[in-house]
């Protein structure tokens, strides 16, 4: 097993609210990877563990064999890619420079113009060239997030974390992101770990898929053998129907189970 | 297929093409506040309440250069010991305060931050309410008492804010929180001295408080020329990470920023660097705000550029304010301060309305 991911026994809190209880989980290189489970089941929060950005108190994660917590932000810079959901900017920056953003690991001071090269590839690569000079702010969610992605690419990691990158997206630009994704780890032989709230997206485009429900892993394994009624009851509480696509699983999602769903209070 | 390719292979050149032109332009937008600057430097040392001709002052000039020239008496004290150090004076304040506003601007990632975001005007001006109504200050005599003060209250104020933000994980929305409550603490003790104040006193606090360049002299040079030396290539070290600052903490911290170490880093830095100025030359508040906005809105928010031209605007602009000041009125000086509102915010204001495509506030 080639693991490029181990996370053995995560724990993490916001102050007294526990969030992540003891997460496992091990990701094979160069898989398209889908996190998905209820709100605030710990998803976003994980993600963010997985590149330091959420500084984790106990249990262990090995990036490539190596401590996550005595790692650099730079060197963690170095081999983890972060997407986050489409931000505001407080002041604007065009797309270009958005993208070039991604070598500031590798720079010192200054850009050079092999990094300049690198950004322009990257985005020829998501066909962005159009709007190269635009301001980041002025374009739509779905051009947003492949900005983003082209940033990614240009951070040149051997993973990519991607944050509901689809939350927002009409359904084309929802394919298309997920098209994308998709030819880059087969292309590049990159790891993706995507939390997504849509299941069938996930089961669609995804090597393996991980349920979290309550800080924990529930299930893991491909899509066709996570995706299930008695799974999505479990998880979600809401009763399915599950069906076989063109070789895809879908999920039809019917009613929930109970109305009165308490909400958890920690 | 050969089609398709080499027609994103000409819009890909089309992009690269623009973006050099992009760049380019920000030079020659630097380049012409240069101009101007020097400009601006050599037609005002011309003008002023004694006549001279404009011979006679680059005479008196070229004659610190040129030991040869023969000059003396009173023209010469005036271009040399009045006129040039506030002509410096102008420059050197209105180009940190610009570069200060521009730093602050990024790292709170807010369009409103300025140096006197984090109290420095609150806590100056506090200090030398303490100097003017009960006299107490760490240097005890002369005109250091209120500089020494003023110098003092600002970074006392600064430091509190940030270290206080600090306690909280040192975010933007901390900072800018704290840094709100603190000016109003500080404001309320200064408001606190000026109301037990005698009439002399309270003279000295207003007169203070509107900002004057006629306080630098040459003596101060040397001081100011130590913390700009020192602060702004630390500031400017730092100006590829404002970039990514801006697109926030988390996307900042993803690509190897430690946010949060360089925003204290650069507050203090910046911190230091306004209140070295402001002692000497009073609350001269509005550049630091506009300044970055107005280059902002010309050549875009790439700080590599940005940095420098936000310094070069804002001594632009108080050299500007200043000139009007002393000459609109005859026999009056108006105070440098409150000139660059006077003047500069219409300006602004213009700017706001006016801006075709840059929305961001």
């Amino acid at each position: 097993m080639n693991n490029v991911i181990e996370v053995k026994n995560l724990r993490f809190s916001y102050g007294t609210a526990d969030v992540l209880k003891g997460l496992s989980l091990n990701i094979e290189a160069g898989q398209f990877v889908s996190i998905v489970g209820p709100n605030g089941s710990g998803k976003s929060t994980f993600l963010k563990c997985l590149n330091n950005i959420n500084r984790y108190k106990s249990g262990q994660i090995l990036i490539e064999g190596q401590e996550l917590k005595k790692m650099k932000r730079v060197e963690i810079a170095k081999k983890i890619a972060y997407v986050p959901q489409g931000t505001k900017r407080s002041f604007p920056t065009t797309v270009f420079e958005t993208v070039l953003m991604g070598r500031r690991p590798y720079v010192g001071w200054t850009s050079k113009k092999s990094d300049e090269e690198i950004a322009w590839e990257m985005l020829s690569e998501l066909r962005l060239e159009d709007l190269a000079m635009r301001d980041f702010d002025e374009l739509s969610g779905g051009q947003q997030q492949k900005v983003l992605i082209a940033r990614a690419l240009a951070q040149d990691t051997d993973i990519i974390l991607l944050d509901e990158p689809t939350s927002d997206l009409d359904i084309w630009h929802q394919l298309d992101v997920m098209e994308n994704v998709r030819r880059l780890v087969n292309k590049k032989h990159v790891t993706a770990i995507m939390v997504v709230h849509d299941l069938n997206l996930a089961s669609k485009y995804s090597d393996r898929m991980v349920i979290l429900k309550d800080g924990t892993v529930q299930v893991v394994g491909k899509p066709s053998e996570v995706l299930n009624a008695k799974n999505i009851a479990d998880t979600y509480d809401v009763e399915s129907h599950v069906y076989e696509h063109g070789g895809m699983v879908c999920v039809m999602p019917m009613k929930q189970i109970c109305t009165c769903k308490k909400e958890k209070i920690q | 297929m050969d089609s398709a390719l080499s027609e994103r292979e000409k819009s890909l050149n089309k992009a690269r093409a623009e973006y050099k032109s992009y760049n380019r332009r920000k030079v020659c937008f630097m380049l012409l506040f240069l101009a101007l600057i020097l400009f601006l430097g050599a037609y005002i040392v011309t003008v002023g309440p004694l006549n001279l001709s404009v011979r006679d002052v680059y005479k008196i000039i070229f004659s610190r250069i040129f030991p040869g020239i023969d000059v003396s008496g009173l023209p010469v004290q005036v271009v040399w010991n009045i006129r040039i150090p506030r002509i410096v004076a102008g420059l050197l304040s209105g180009f940190g305060i610009g570069i200060c506003g521009c730093v602050m601007q990024a790292v709170l990632k807010n369009p409103m931050a300025s140096p006197f975001t984090l109290g420095i005007s609150s806590g100056a001006n506090f200090g030398v309410a303490l100097a003017a109504v009960l006299g107490v200050g760490l240097v005890q005599s002369g005109p250091y008492l209120i500089i020494g003060n003023a110098f003092i209250g600002a970074m006392v104020c600064s430091l509190f804010i940030i270290m206080l933000a600090s306690f909280k994980g040192a975010s933007s929305e901390t900072m800018v929180l704290a840094g709100i409550g603190i000016n109003y603490l500080f404001g309320a003790m200064s408001d606190l001295l000026r109301y037990f104040a005698t009439d002399e006193q309270l003279r000295m606090m207003v007169s203070w408080g509107m900002g004057d360049l006629a306080a630098f002299s040459w003596k101060n040079f040397p001081i100011m020329l130590v913390v700009f030396v020192v602060c702004i290539p630390l500031l400017y070290l730092n100006a590829r990470d404002l970039d990514i600052m801006i697109a926030g903490d988390e996307t900042a911290k993803s690509l190897g920023i430690n946010a949060n170490r360089v925003r204290v880093f650069s507050m203090i830095v910046a911190s230091l660097l306004v209140a070295t100025i402001v002692c000497f030359t009073g609350t001269i508040g509005f550049i630091g705000l506009v300044a970055p906005h107005v280059v902002r809105m010309i050549i875009g928010t790439d700080h590599k550029y940005l940095f420098p031209a936000s310094g070069l605007v804002g001594a632009a602009l108080l050299m500007i304010a200043d000139f009007v000041g002393l000459n609109i009125l005859p026999a009056t000086v108006i105070p440098t301060g409150i000139m660059t509102s006077v003047l500069g915010v219409p300006f602004f204001l213009y700017l706001v309305v006016n801006k075709k495509k840059r929305e961001y506030w």
